[in-house]
């Protein structure tokens, strides 16, 4: 196992550096130069000139990227080139909201979708399933920005119920007060998520229940509940996993559109606010924590698979073994 | 299994709600933040208009300010979140000259010397006295160009040089005569030197995000980076202060900010569509306030683009377009914007109510003709993050379409835009949309038409007129610069560098309650935050 992990490491290690360059080399593609939000009308090509080096903006791409990696290595993301602060920091003091955003989005659409599409599976083809099959459609059809509005229309300014904007009251540092403001973002957030979910496990129920070791325990006279909730539901998951470890790095990386529609101050809207002023080192290391988390999610993915099919962990010693 | 998978999740979200400061027992809701709380049927009634003590507004922004320092903050943001922090000397407006922290300001009669007296009594935000040396402290550290702000400091990159006289008063002395430096010099927002001295650099100090102590009537009472800025009332300011609070609240999205506007969460919105203008004056419940912009948005020829180069292309196009009617249908209204005639306005302290150019399609035609303009197709770039831009490049391309001009028009992103109008000079687009604004001292405009301007560098100019800009600032007498500037306005049509399009204005909706947003006519809005009061 320790073998396996540590050669997962090392397989990162070509990967992220391939995302660098990559990222890189797109971001100074973009038209735009982060020096434009220095310049000012009375300076004289000289002082662009001077300022331009003193960002570290002088020299080619290759040049700038050599030296980021550089400073990479030693731990130092760098400092953002419109506010001159640690990148790291500012990234670290956003990350908080966004986790509890994305993680209480990613919370509401498993408890949603795991009975969903329990049941759903269950009562195949019959009118349960084709509701939850319809609301499912409608759920991953629908565009998030449109439904945030739609929920703020209806929830803040018709019925003054929730908060349409902010993480919190100003001046207020209640719990209560931040959950209110959570409610509709993470609803939003959680449905598409729910819809994609309810289909997977639903599918899965389905091919689950035709399965004979369903029929062995129905014949055996094992309560349906118990069927359902100790055999098959252990099985359904296994998709549940790969695409909870693929949404692994969202929990990071927050959601630009709703962020910027709840005005939810996470990782989205600091993304969104380096990529409009080109701030290349805060936009790199965003792009950097975004694929860290990604092949982490995989990895773990990975490794929950094997905890909930002991199966493939057998198969994968198997195949190593040979 | 599903227990761990749950107790994980539990546990994610349990660490963030932790780490996102959220701890403490439930306090009592500021009323200022009218949030859910605040129903409809009450900001209905009928307002008395009756000035009240203290109160609060709320103003939404697109987006956070980067620092608390207002001399690094370049974008709106930091114009107008830390304005009611820093307060500048002086402002000098076309008509008089507006005191903050100066009490006078006297310009020797060669133009050489501005003597600047502070008020007495003068605080700064954590109760230490503003002096002289404060400025002079400014300035010195302003000289060093490693803080990467030398703004005001020198005059046609010559340093100026600042003295003491007394605690109160110093004296700036420039090496040549530069008209337009009085107003710059008024405009400087000073830092606190005994917070900021000793920084081996200014401009990435960690005070920068801690700090804000500045000389306004409002003080930062708290930075929550993302979501809020919020302003208290600064007791030891030297006049009186209205609102007790004054809370920027960040809401990026725009449709967003609208509903929080309705539903009372913020008491200014700006409203730049005909649309939301006649949404909101037919409602009781706001009232408009529109102020000159001072903003002019125009379509500029490219200097680097082969067709452009000649004169009578450049005049062709001119002669094609029918400005009143862009302007007509792309803002809808003239309480947005009126059609420009001018690359000046009447916020500028000199403008000459001139003659725009004005449509003939049959001379169009005969110069497109002459010019080769014939059967080509011209690249036409503008910003698509800014009102009202695309709907004028679309209009302008069907009305060139009528003169036999082929038009391809491409939208960019702010910084995308800049990059290719400005900065670069591949000659590879003919026309672009932009704006500028061009309140205050003309000489301000320099930039885009002189072409020793780095900017202007995509623009159709003259040596006359370079001639002319350097005239204009080297003269003081008022009624000479004048007639440069009137003569420049002229000079500049008649090489046709640009179309001018649209004279703006910027129009707020704001809650009826809140009185004084149009105390002053200048943009950015608010010069004064003391002019603003609540009404009952």
């Amino acid at each position: 196992m320790k073998k396996y992990v540590v050669k997962r490491i090392v397989q990162m290690v070509p990967v992220l550096i391939l995302v660098s360059i990559f990222s890189f080399m797109i971001i100074h593609l973009a038209p735009g130069d982060p020096l434009n939000m220095y310049i000012r009308q009375d300076m004289t090509q000289q002082e662009i000139d001077d300022l331009r080096e003193d960002l570290g903006l002088d020299g080619t791409v290759v040049e700038q990227y050599f030296a980021w990696l550089r400073e990479i290595c030693r731990g130092n993301f760098g400092n953002s080139v419109i506010n001159h602060q640690p990148v790291a920091a500012q990234i670290f003091e956003k990350l908080p909201a966004t986790i509890l955003l994305m993680g209480t989005a990613f919370l509401l659409s498993l408890l949603g979708s795991i009975p969903l599409g329990l049941w759903s599976g269950m009562k195949k083809n019959k009118l349960a399933d084709q509701v939850v099959s319809v609301l499912s459609y409608i759920g991953i059809s629908i565009p998030s920005f449109w439904l945030a509005l739609m929920l703020i229309i209806v929830f803040a300014l018709n019925l003054h119920l929730l908060p349409s904007n902010g993480m919190r009251t100003v001046g207020s540092d209640s719990v209560i007060d931040v959950l209110q403001h959570l409610i509709l973002p993470s609803i939003v957030l959680s449905v598409g998520n729910m819809a994609v979910f309810t289909r997977y496990i639903r599918s899965n129920t389905i091919s689950q229940l035709e399965e004979e070791y369903v029929l062995t325990a129905k014949a055996k006279g094992v309560p349906r509940r118990k069927i359902m909730t100790g055999h098959v539901l252990k099985n359904c998951l296994l998709p549940v996993i790969t695409l909870a470890g693929m949404n692994l790095a969202s929990l990071v990386t927050g959601s630009f559109i709703i962020e910027s529609v709840f005005g939810w101050p996470g990782m989205g809207t600091l993304g969104m606010s380096a990529i409009n002023s080109r701030d290349y080192p805060m936009i790199m290391g965003f792009t950097m924590l975004s694929c860290v988390i990604l092949i982490i999610g995989n990895f773990l993915a990975d490794l929950l698979y094997g905890v909930a099919d002991p199966r493939i962990k057998q198969e994968v010693k198997r195949h190593r073994e040979s | 299994m599903k227990k761990k998978l749950c107790s994980l999740l539990a546990v994610v979200m349990l660490f963030g709600l932790v780490l996102g400061g959220c701890g403490g027992t439930e306090e009592k809701k500021d009323t200022a933040d009218g949030g859910t709380d605040k129903k409809v049927e009450e900001e209905k009634e009928e307002t008395g208009g009756e000035k009240i003590e203290g109160g609060s507004i709320i103003r939404a922004m697109p987006s956070d300010i980067s620092s608390l320092n207002i001399v690094y903050e370049t974008g709106d943001e930091g114009m107008t979140m830390l304005k009611p922090v820093y307060d500048p000397l002086y402002i000098e407006s076309k008509d008089e000259v507006r005191y903050y922290l100066a009490e006078s300001r006297e310009v020797s009669e060669d133009g050489l010397t501005i003597t600047v007296k502070l008020r007495d009594g003068l605080k700064w935000h954590d109760g230490e006295s503003i002096t002289a040396d404060d400025v002079i402290w400014n300035f010195e550290y302003k000289m060093n160009k490693d803080n990467k702000s030398t703004s005001g400091t020198t005059v046609n990159q010559k340093p100026v040089t600042v003295a003491k006289v007394d605690d109160l008063t110093f004296t700036v002395t420039l090496p040549e005569v530069s008209a337009s430096y009085v107003a710059t010099l008024g405009s400087i927002k000073l830092l606190p030197k005994h917070v900021y001295e000793g920084e081996a650099n200014i401009a990435s100090s960690e005070l920068n995000m801690t700090q804000g102590v500045g000389s306004g009537p409002y003080k930062v009472k708290e930075w929550k980076k993302g979501e809020s800025l919020t302003l208290e009332k600064f007791d030891d300011y030297y006049k009186d202060v209205n609102l007790d609070t004054v809370i920027f609240k960040i809401m990026p999205n725009e449709s967003a900010q609208e509903i929080a506007f309705e539903n009372g969460e913020v008491n200014i919105l700006r409203v730049s569509t005909v649309e939301k203008f006649e949404k909101y004056a037919s409602d009781d419940r706001y009232e408009m306030v529109t102020l000159d912009e001072g903003r002019i948005n125009y379509m500029g020829f490219n200097s680097n683009s082969a067709l452009m180069k000649d004169i009578n292309a450049r005049k062709a196009i001119a002669a094609a377009l029918d400005v009143p009617a862009i302007v007509d249908g792309a803002y809808g209204s003239e309480d947005i914007a009126v059609a420009a005639k001018t690359v000046f306005c009447d916020q500028n302290f000199y403008y000459e109510d001139v003659e725009g150019y004005k449509q003939n399609l049959d001379e169009a035609k005969e110069l497109i003709k002459s010019s080769g303009l014939e059967g080509q197709t011209l690249q036409l770039v503008y910003n698509s993050s800014r009102a009202n831009m695309e709907d004028c490049a679309l209009i302008i391309q069907q009305q060139l379409k009528e003169v036999g001009i082929t038009v391809e028009i491409t939208g960019y992103e702010t910084q995308g835009f800049f990059e290719k109008f400005f900065y670069t000079d591949a000659g590879d687009w003919d026309l672009g949309l932009n704006g500028y604004s061009t309140n205050g001292d003309n000489q301000g405009d320099e930039y885009m038409f002189s072409s020793e301007g780095f900017l202007s560098k995509n623009l159709c100019t003259t040596d006359e007129i370079a001639a002319l800009w350097n005239q204009g600032d080297a003269t003081t007498d008022p009624a000479e610069r004048a007639k440069i500037y009137a003569d420049l306005q002229q000079q500049i049509k008649d090489a046709y560098t640009m179309v001018p399009i649209s004279d703006c204005n910027f129009i707020l909706a704001v809650d009826k309650k809140l009185k004084g947003c149009d105390a002053i006519n200048v943009v950015p809005v608010f010069e004064d935050y003391t002019q603003l009061y609540m009404t009952n």
